[in-house]
């Protein structure tokens, strides 16, 4: 097992590396000068023509390549042609809201998703069962930003109920370990930084959450039903056992193997979900500030942000697949 | 003394396209310390009856008519828990494939001992000792009770399925086509098995399978079942050497004889019936090689013309006499 | 009617209907009724609207009302007519972008599924790796080095689902590569065209119309989601994302529609597309449900 989990973290690097060139290369396949399309209607040629070799683009793409991917290996992503600090200073004040929010959108939407397929599986073709399928494809159809639009103006305009936009209120109070404003109040026993934290984060957690619970409960209860259609399931109701530990120990535990691995997959959506929720709700995360570089044409900025992204969705899909080999005892490695 | 007594057990099944009477009206009994074989080609329901007797019919079936008497006990009418104190005290069943009857992500130690625990007031350790007492007297090595199912041959998991079946000394077993997934020298093994096993803790048993030699091996009785009918029941030594019925007689001619000259195996010529419009008389008329106007009009009814030899034909004497 | 001796193709589209299950007939038919709507503005948009999408008025701000269905912006432009102009960008670009991306796909999967071997591994490994990264961010940032404008928001769209399709088709090309029938319809004498005709490609066409709706409705989500940032179709085109974040601004001042009606645009888009694809698939690729 241990050795399964050294082999994966191994494999995760030249995953993350091939991830990058991949991107690399696309942009750089992609028809048209960027430096011209974001600075040439603007500046004259010579100048733009300077940028570009500032921002070393005139080289041969392999030197770029190779430059790109050492300078991110040291730790470097070069200096934010806005903000005039290293973009690695940068995005380390942004990782944190972005990390928060995904794990706690990921956290609350299994939280929902997951006994809503269970029990629509176990209780198939009835009324939960169908009300639930019926209310997961009407929420499926709602765009993201159209769900955080409607929630900021129902929930925090007309009801007040809760604040729409920032991560925290201005009086806030709370000692920074992590920089995740929920796990640091847990740390230090802070309630009510945790209460105000919470309560700025409800509406744009429920939101991102929004999007991922119909795919997951579906798969829940495709899951819970083709496992209660297995044999060994008709063995343990032979065996003379409750209904709930055929169901809660015996079928629960096969049919959510498949499910911890859609939820890498879920994860990777909610990621992208949250550029346009962190914009809405003017959160200060990765996303708003992939939005801001983009809208500055802050080159190095945009290759950094990109760069963790890259990052964050890799460390995810090892820890889910270590979850889930630790959870199949059929994994052999 | 009758330890299970089925009487006109019928079991349809309602699908979207119509009404499967998989098993519509069977009597037999079994007496204690028994061998029952139930025979019969695919489809004639006779793994149906085992799934009503342990009333783990699946939807959209049900038990329409009948009675299943346990010692007395109907357990066609009893309620979920009234059905789980029954269930593997009194009567557990060997499932046929092992692979799939085993959860897969479960130890086989731990699943037998999880039977022991859930009807038996003892401790883990308890529970886990006899676990392995109960592997060795199967044959396995009781350090296999660390190990996953899928860790384990065909045969091995077989026996663990026979040892789950044990565990907590049931009265009645029933073994649904125990070595029909298994290679010949396995099967054989697991038959041994079973017979020994019978003797040592006289079991009673119902054995099901489309393999009658399995049943002249191990058991007393044999019951020939066809299209959702019963159609002969006696004893393996009366009825392998003078079969009354002319499927079971059918049957036996079939299988192939180590013994004797080589004869040309007859096969059974037709098709299997449709068990959503069953025919008015008997069932077998269309594929039998005696039947008479009579066999098509009326249903033959299962009748005791010998001292506990049953037969459900209307010409069984005249075909025994040799007039056609 | 016996498929073995039927002459035709072993799919008929209207057989598998009659057949399927009431929710899934009314799911198709509700879903493709929106999307025929939808499909019309696409295609008629500019000659079916009541006013001039372009056109200003002096009623600036108007709530909607019997000459304006939908109300007005703050220029006095008639919002019903901008939407259902703004189909063909939201909706059209989408179905551009599907429709590239697909072929993309299959082409690339079906050579690396029939093919295997060293081409299938580079590319597997290629796909994978891009397929963990959120597509929405592929697309956010080749809009911008794109630069703004219809077909490169197309092509951004497209090759943000290109790793998800090339997925989907790689393994369908496997799973009837490795089908029996294929080799028993070989030894029957019939040559490759018969059998990809008659087997292979109705096998296809289920999951390419599912796969197709479903495209839809996410292109349609990012088209709408990129226009929402201000980016892909620069404005005045009135593209729904892009005016329902110009309708922001004056919600607080009360003018509800300018939010509410683009929003109701592209959930109605995504819920036709939806119900379609969801219906679709139970239609033609029905499994055998466990009789347990």
């Amino acid at each position: 097992m241990r050795y399964y989990v050294l082999t994966r973290l191994l494999i995760a690097i030249p995953t993350l590396i091939l991830l990058l060139t991949s991107i690399f290369f696309i942009m750089h396949v992609l028809p048209g000068d960027p430096v011209t399309i974001m600075y040439g209607d603007k500046y004259p040629t010579k100048y733009v023509d300077q940028i570009r070799h500032n921002l070393g683009l005139d080289r041969p793409i392999l030197d770029q390549y190779v430059s790109y991917i050492t300078d991110l290996s040291k730790g470097n992503m070069g200096i934010s042609m806005v903000y005039q600090i290293p973009v690695s200073l940068k995005i380390s004040y942004a990782v944190p809201t972005t990390v928060e929010l995904a794990i706690l959108s990921l956290l609350f939407s299994s939280l929902i998703a997951l006994p809503l397929g269970i029990i629509a599986a176990v209780k198939r073709d009835g009324i939960f069962d169908h009300v639930s399928r019926i209310l997961m494809l009407y929420i499926h159809s709602n765009p993201g930003f159209w769900v955080a639009l409607l929630f900021q103006i129902i929930f925090g305009l007309i009801l007040g109920w809760f604040p729409i936009t920032g991560r925290s209120p201005p009086d806030f109070n709370l000692q920074h370990i992590t920089g995740l404003y929920v796990l640091d109040s847990i740390l230090t026993l802070n309630l009510t930084a945790l209460l105000q934290s919470l309560k700025y984060l409800a509406l744009p957690v429920v939101t991102i959450a929004i999007t991922a619970i119909p795919t997951l409960s579906r798969l829940t209860r495709a899951s819970m039903l083709n496992v209660l259609g297995e044999d060994y399931i008709v063995t343990a109701k032979a065996k003379g056992l409750p209904e709930n530990v055929v169901i809660y120990k015996h079928a629960l535990r096969n049919s959510l193997l498949p499910v911890i691995t859609s939820i890498g997959a879920q994860f990777t959506m909610l990621l992208g979900g949250t550029v346009i929720t962190e914009r809405i709700f003017s959160l200060p995360g990765l996303g708003s500030l992939l939005m801001d570089s983009l809208m500055a044409r802050d080159f190095p900025a945009i290759q950094g942000v990109v760069a963790v992204y890259a990052i964050v969705v890799v460390i995810m899909n090892t820890i889910i697949d270590v979850i889930y080999a630790s959870s199949d005892p059929r994994i052999k490695y | 003394m009758s330890l299970l007594q089925v009487a006109n057990l019928k079991t349809y099944f309602y699908t979207p396209f119509g009404v499967v009477k998989a098993v519509d009206g069977v009597s037999f009994s079994v007496k204690r310390g028994e061998a029952l074989g139930l025979a019969g080609e695919s489809g004639c329901g006779k793994t149906t009856i085992a799934y009503s007797i342990m009333r783990l019919i699946p939807n959209p079936g049900r038990i329409v008519e009948g009675e299943i008497l346990f010692n007395g006990v109907d357990l066609s009418k009893l309620n979920d828990e009234e059905l789980r104190q029954v269930r593997w005290k009194e009567l557990s069943m060997v499932f046929q494939g092992a692979m799939a009857s085993f959860d897969p992500l479960f130890k086989i130690g731990d699943q037998i001992s999880e039977a022991i625990l859930y009807h038996e007031k003892v401790g883990k350790a308890e529970a886990m000792d006899r676990t392995k007492n109960l592997l060795e007297l199967v044959g396995i090595d009781s350090e296999r009770a660390n190990n996953y199912p899928w860790e384990l041959s065909g045969g091995m998991r077989q026996r663990s399925m026979i040892a789950m079946a044990l565990a907590c000394n049931p009265k009645l077993i029933i073994a649904d086509e125990p070595t029909t997934a298994l290679d010949v020298i396995v099967s054989a093994q697991i038959m041994e098995l079973i017979k020994s096993l019978r003797e040592k803790l006289d079991l009673t048993m119902l054995l099901i399978t489309h393999d009658i030699s399995v049943i002249a091996q191990t058991c007393d009785e044999l019951a020939v079942m066809y299209a959702g009918k019963l159609v002969e029941k006696a004893s393996v030594d009366i009825i392998f050497k003078n079969a009354y019925h002319p499927y079971t007689s059918a049957l036996i001619k079939a299988f192939p004889n180590i013994r004797g000259p080589k004869q040309e195996l007859l096969g059974i010529p037709g098709n299997p019936l449709d068990l959503m419009n069953p025919p008015e008389g008997c069932r077998f008329a269309p594929r039998c090689p005696f039947s008479q106007e009579r066999c098509i009009t009326n249903e033959p009814v299962l009748t005791e013309v010998e001292s506990d030899h049953f037969v459900a034909c209307h010409f069984w004497k005249e075909i025994l006499d040799g007039v056609r | 009617m016996n498929a073995m001796t039927s002459k035709k193709s072993a799919f008929d589209y209207l057989e598998l209907f009659r057949i399927a299950p009431k929710s899934a007939k009314v799911m198709v038919i509700v879903g493709g009724a929106f999307a025929a709507v939808l499909l019309i503005f696409v295609i008629f948009g500019p000659y079916i609207t009541p006013h001039d999408p372009f056109a200003f008025s002096n009623d600036l701000l108007s709530s909607p009302s019997i000459q304006h269905l939908m109300g007005t912006d703050d220029l006095g432009r008639d919002l019903i007519s901008r939407l259902i102009y703004g189909s063909r960008y939201s909706l059209g670009i989408s179905l551009v972008a599907v429709g590239l991306s697909l072929l993309i796909g299959i082409v690339l999967g079906a050579a690396s599924g029939f093919f295997g071997g060293s081409l299938d591994r580079v590319m597997m490994l290629l796909m994978d790796s891009l397929y963990i990264f959120p597509s929405f961010i592929y697309m956010l940032i080749m809009v911008v080095v794109l630069g703004p404008g219809i077909w490169q928001t197309a092509l951004a769209i497209s090759i943000g689902r290109i790793p998800y399709n090339y997925r989907l088709i790689r393994s369908l090309t496997i799973s009837v590569k490795e089908r029996g029938f294929i080799e028993a319809e070989r030894v029957l004498g019939a040559n490759n065209w018969y059998i990809i005709r008659n087997h292979i490609m109705p096998y296809f066409m289920s999951v390419l119309f599912v796969t197709l709706s479903l495209g839809m409705a996410s292109g349609t989500l990012a088209i709408a989601g990129l226009g929402f940032l201000g980016l892909g179709i620069p404005p005045p085109t009135p593209e729904w994302g892009t005016e329902l974040a110009g309708g922001r601004a004056f919600l607080l001042g009360g003018a509800w529609w300018l939010v509410i009606f683009p929003g109701l645009f592209v959930m109605v888009a995504m819920l036709g597309f939806n119900l379609l694809s969801e219906g679709l698939d139970t239609m033609l690729n029905p499994t055998v449900r466990r009789l347990k």
